[in-house]
């Protein structure tokens, strides 16, 4: 009797548990930090995650120059691969959704990416190509080409001063989906110590310091939050104008990295939101991704090359099944 | 009545003190009245006919906007000087408080799909980068044509004039946009060869409130001395213009202060209210103070206070009688769809019953304290107008009362034929001052340009990503290709004309070249053309693609510019989208209307049907009214011919100078109505008590003639007087309505001094 009356116990407790934790009342050890383990909300709800602040250690701040330094120099495991899920979010509804292979490779000092659309059906084919470090850009250290197949088949450059629109009218920019914090025309300093997701992390703040850079990019300030155990960004602030600075909910732009995982040795977002306007954000899912692959043809990240890329995924080609698509 | 008059002429400080307690307390709720100055607020929200434009408007978040045209009619706007105003007047433009700065769309801001030299930009053609050099003005106008913006909107399409474009937040002041608007453009005006103009709904409602504003702080005081300076030679006394300004004033102050209190809304077409009503008040204490005055003439030497209870009482059924009438004539606006006129009508039904029991209370009271020095002053007069009534009596029998009744009904039957022709609208900014600059750069915007006032249709293609089928795209531009036909068309944005405008860009080809390809079916464009320009479209933030399509790609915003719009063109442009839309409307296609055209359409269209069962319900109303207190449907039939016969005479000369009916010179029937009554009721009601009284037809007649016909006059004297200063408005229809209801009540006075007795008379042959 007293055994039943103690299972009962339990089994009372463990609904209510289950009940406070499917509500989101109790949430237990679910966190950011605990790295990839985040139960974060549906992206339907999600708000940018607030960042703790640290009490200020002057002192033990470490050099910007060398944060950047070592973190644009970490281990992204070129040449990789990933499938990712682009969802646009507006006003609580998915609006629009991509699916978008994207392919990076190191080739000497350049760090070259590229984003083939796959789906939807009528843009597949649709391929971007990012150049940085680019030794023959002259007005910034990037370069965009575009192809778009439908109409004259033609690869297009981007200016420059459109980096910062939205890739595919989501709200991450050209500017966003670089591998490394852009070095020219920008200055770092590493204002605080701070926690993100139960992670201890670098505010590193960037201002751009040439007109070209200011053109380039939307943003007047921006704080980056760069992880202090292991090179990753957590998450990252855009003001719009200097003032909007002291107060964070005035930040033009957030980014935040919900899930983060190691794959073979390298930090992935395997969950990425990009909070734009009041009712709208982004929302990056990795679907796949293998690092250091040693097939990766550099052909591939030739602007030239985009047209027959755009043919090889409409025939339905993805890199789980070849790396090497066949180059014409 | 006769209890309370008593209670009032016995305890005249009880009586004053309350009515000023009671009007202080009532000061402090004025200030709870809305103004409401949008021409959306005009229709209740929940009104069916406005709800699904009002979800519309809010999908593509639809808002008031500013307009500044940049001129230079002689060497047009690409140069160096017009373009760099430009620039000037967009970075200016988007810091003023209350504006949008996202929204601000120019050919300094708005960004273009333009394909050179394997690079595609998106930057505006006046890039903040680009040096405003020859080549770059050059630069601005081929790609200015090339991309088609130089359809009237942006661009007016001779190139002479350039347009800047913003959004303002809907609680935004619109006092203040105006006014640091209005700084800019002084700034810049002089700086080079081009002119400026200003216009916009945001700016108009500014200008209409601060004309209304105007007209308000100098009309009350002009009315007070108008109605007052007519009393003192009526009464040739200030004691009654005193008695009455202040009983008709109070009675605003607390009609005023219950609006606060109730949190009414106070619109501009109807912010000359207290104008209106302080002029209506004056009626029932002239036929009460004028029976008052003849009955302390004929008893020099009676008390007061009786002599005040007997005349006050004596005029109680009558003045019972025209309140009534004038609470129906109000009262039949509350059946409209239009908020101004229902309001109006409410509350100036409730002021007019204020105003009633201050004239049974109040006004004895204040007499009772004043003295009576008005009576002796009057005592002589009365006689001779007596007199003077009774010698157009006999004239009129002398001319022949039938021949004079056949004249009265060709001129009735002539008038409605007349009125027939009359013509309804309504526009914001044709009620605007003339001479107010943001009327004058309207009227100067549409020559120029593609038109100011917008019809907005929503086209719901019935299912997701809808748009993206070539089909239902194509059938988009057919509605859009009928519009452009029409003359007064100016221009029709849709998201066909943008996919298309990318497409041609990115094919190197010119907009126009494209869409002529396209409607001779050399060139087409398929889905993946649609999706890949929605995506472009899209990736550019400040191409407000959210304005013209929504998240699913099921509706869109279609957008017709309209040459000095008004409810006929509306109603054309509405017919050519229903029947250019039939392939959309049968592939479950939706066509939504919405926007400033629309709801001028809708006001237009409300207004008519309001008019026509307000007018009629407050006849039949007063018909049935005057039937139970005359106690003769016939006498109720007759006593309602004069009033009748002076609205068909206003809606005949509004026909003949094509003067349009809109909603703040519409009030004029309701008012019309319940004043212009009075006239017949005191009358009937006097020739009746006679009939009761034992007295012979044409002798009650004669009776009622000499003791009515002088108050009629001075009434309507008086109330004509009070309404004349709305002449003075700035406001044209307040302006239009003081005429108009001047017009109705003299015809009305003069067709019950000669209609109803012209009919005893008729009768009295037979």
């Amino acid at each position: 009797m007293k055994n039943r009356s103690m299972l009962q116990h339990i089994l009372l407790f463990a609904a209510f548990s289950l009940a406070l934790s499917l509500t989101g009342c109790y949430s237990g050890a679910a966190t950011a930090g605990s790295k990839g383990a985040i139960n974060g909300a549906e992206p339907r709800d999600a708000r940018p995650e607030a960042v703790k602040e640290e009490s200020p250690n002057q002192s033990s701040l470490p050099n910007a120059q060398r944060l950047v330094t070592e973190y644009n120099n970490r281990n992204f495991g070129s040449p990789g691969w990933r499938t990712v899920y682009l969802e646009l979010v507006t006003d609580g509804s998915v609006t629009r959704t991509f699916t978008v292979i994207n392919l990076w490779k190191k080739v000497g000092r350049e760090t070259k990416t590229l984003f083939l659309l796959r789906e939807p059906r009528g843009l597949s084919g649709t391929n971007y190509l990012l150049q940085e470090d680019s030794p023959d850009s002259k007005a910034s250290d990037m370069k965009v080409y575009l192809f778009l197949p439908s109409g004259q088949r033609q690869v297009l450059e981007i200016a420059p001063s459109n980096f910062n629109e939205g890739l595919l009218g989501s709200d991450f920019t050209y500017t966003d989906l670089r591998m490394k914090l852009p070095v020219r025309d920008y200055s770092y300093r590493v204002i605080r110590e701070a926690v993100l997701h139960n992670e201890p992390v670098w505010v590193l703040e960037a201002e751009p310091v040439s007109e070209a850079a200011r053109r380039a990019t939307s943003w007047a300030v921006a704080h980056f939050y760069l992880a202090r155990n292991f090179q990753f960004m957590l998450g990252a602030d855009y003001y719009a104008s200097p003032e909007d600075v002291a107060d964070s909910s005035r930040a033009s732009k957030r980014m935040r990295v919900e899930k983060f995982e190691q794959r073979e040795g390298v930090w992935t977002a395997t969950r990425m939101n990009m909070f734009g306007p009041a009712n709208r954000y982004s929302v990056l899912s990795l679907q796949d991704a293998r690092f250091a692959v040693s097939d990766i043809d550099s052909a591939m990240f030739l602007a030239s090359s985009l047209p027959s890329l755009a043919d090889r995924i409409h025939q339905g080609w993805s890199p789980a099944t070849s790396a090497k698509p066949p180059v014409r | 009545m006769r209890p309370l008059v008593r209670f009032s002429v016995k305890h005249p400080w009880h009586i004053v003190c309350t009515a000023v307690a009671i009007t202080v307390l009532a000061c402090f709720f004025i200030p709870g009245i809305n103004l409401q100055l949008d021409g959306r607020s005009l229709i209740p929200s929940g009104d069916p006919a406005l709800e699904a434009s009002d979800r519309a408007a809010s999908l593509f978040g639809l808002r008031d906007v500013v307009v500044i045209g940049v001129a230079d009619e002689k060497a047009g706007v690409y140069s160096q000087e017009t373009l760099a105003c430009i620039a000037r007047l967009s970075r200016r433009l988007a810091e003023v408080d209350g504006v949008i700065p996202a929204s601000v769309t120019s050919l300094a801001t708005m960004p273009r799909m333009f394909v050179d030299g394997g690079r595609i930009d998106t930057n505006p053609l006046l890039s903040a980068d680009s040096a405003l050099d020859q080549s770059t003005v050059e630069r601005v106008r081929r790609e200015t044509e090339s991309l088609g913006l130089d359809d009237g909107v942006l661009v007016a399409s001779d190139g002479r004039a350039a347009a800047i474009f913003a959004e303002v937040e809907p609680e935004a002041d619109r006092r203040i946009l105006l006014e640091q608007v209005r700084r800019i453009v002084e700034y810049e005006q002089g700086q080079g060869e081009y002119s400026l103009r200003l216009s916009g709904t945001a700016l108009s409602q500014a200008v209409l409130g601060e004309a209304a504003a105007k007209d308000l702080a100098r009309l009350i005081p002009a009315v007070l001395v108008v109605v007052g300076a007519v009393l003192i030679l009526a009464f040739r006394h200030p004691a009654p213009a005193f008695v009455s300004i202040v009983e008709i004033g109070i009675s605003l102050v607390w009609t005023v202060g219950l609006m606060g209190f109730t949190g009414q809304s106070v619109f501009v077409t109807t912010l000359v209210m207290p104008v209106i009503l302080l002029a209506i008040g004056v009626s029932d204490d002239v036929y009460a103070l004028t029976h008052f005055s003849d009955e302390a003439a004929l008893a020099p030497g009676g008390d007061r206070r009786e002599v005040i209870v007997s005349a006050f009482g004596g005029v109680a059924r009558s003045i019972g009688i025209t309140t009534g009438s004038t609470v129906v004539g109000l009262l039949s606006l509350a059946i409209t769809s239009l908020e101004p006129l229902r309001v109006f009508g409410i509350f100036g039904a409730v002021s007019i019953l204020f105003s009633s029991l201050f004239t049974f209370t109040l006004v004895p009271a204040l007499i009772a304290l004043l003295g009576s020095g008005m009576a002796r002053r009057r005592s002589g007069r009365a006689v001779n107008d007596g007199r003077r009534m009774l010698r157009a009596l006999e004239l009129m029998n002398a001319a022949g009362p039938r021949r004079i009744l056949l004249v009265a009904v060709m001129a009735a039957c002539s008038a409605v034929l007349l009125a027939t022709r009359l013509r309804v609208d309504d526009s914001w900014v044709k009620n605007l001052p003339g001479a107010s600059d943001i009327s004058q750069g309207d009227r100067e915007l549409n020559r120029l340009f593609a038109g100011t006032i917008t019809l907005d249709l929503l086209v719901d293609s019935g299912n997701r990503d809808g748009f993206l089928s070539p089909e239902t795209l194509k059938a988009l531009g057919a509605v859009e290709d009928a519009l452009s036909l029409l003359p007064a068309v100016g221009a029709v944005h849709t998201l066909y004309g943008d996919v298309a405008r990318v497409s041609a860009a990115l094919k190197g080809s010119s907009y126009a070249d494209y869409r002529k390809a396209l409607s001779d079916g050399r060139a087409n464009m398929g889905r993946e053309d649609i999706e890949q320009a929605l995506m472009l479209m899209e990736s550019v933030r400040r191409t407000h693609i959210t304005e013209r399509l929504d998240s699913e790609y099921r509706r869109t915003r279609m957008t017709v510019f309209i040459r000095s719009a008004d409810y006929e063109r509306i109603h054309e442009v509405l017919d050519t989208t229903t029947a250019a839309g039939l392939s959309l409307s049968n592939a479950g296609g939706i066509v939504t209307p919405f926007g400033d055209g629309w709801i001028s359409y809708l006001t237009v269209r409300l207004l008519v049907q309001g008019q026509i069962w307000s007018i009629a319900l407050a006849l039949l109303t007063d018909l049935a009214l005057l039937s139970f207190l005359l106690k003769s449907a016939r006498s109720a039939a007759i006593a309602l011919l004069p009033v009748a016969f002076s609205l068909a005479v206003v809606f005949a000369v509004l026909a003949a100078t094509e003067t349009p009916l809109g909603i703040a010179n519409s009030m004029f029937a309701a008012i019309a109505i319940g004043i212009g009554l009075d006239f017949s009721i005191h009358l009937s009601s006097a020739y009746r008590e006679g009939l009761e009284r034992g007295l012979a037809s044409i002798d009650s007649l004669k009776r009622a003639f000499a003791a009515t016909g002088p108050a009629i006059v001075t009434s309507a004297a008086a109330i004509t007087a009070g309404f004349s200063v709305l002449t003075l408005s700035e406001v044209s229809p307040n302006m239009q309505l003081g005429l108009m209801i001047c017009l109705s009540l003299l015809v009305c006075a003069a067709a019950t001094l000669v209609i109803i007795p012209s009919i005893v008379m008729a009768e009295r042959k037979v």
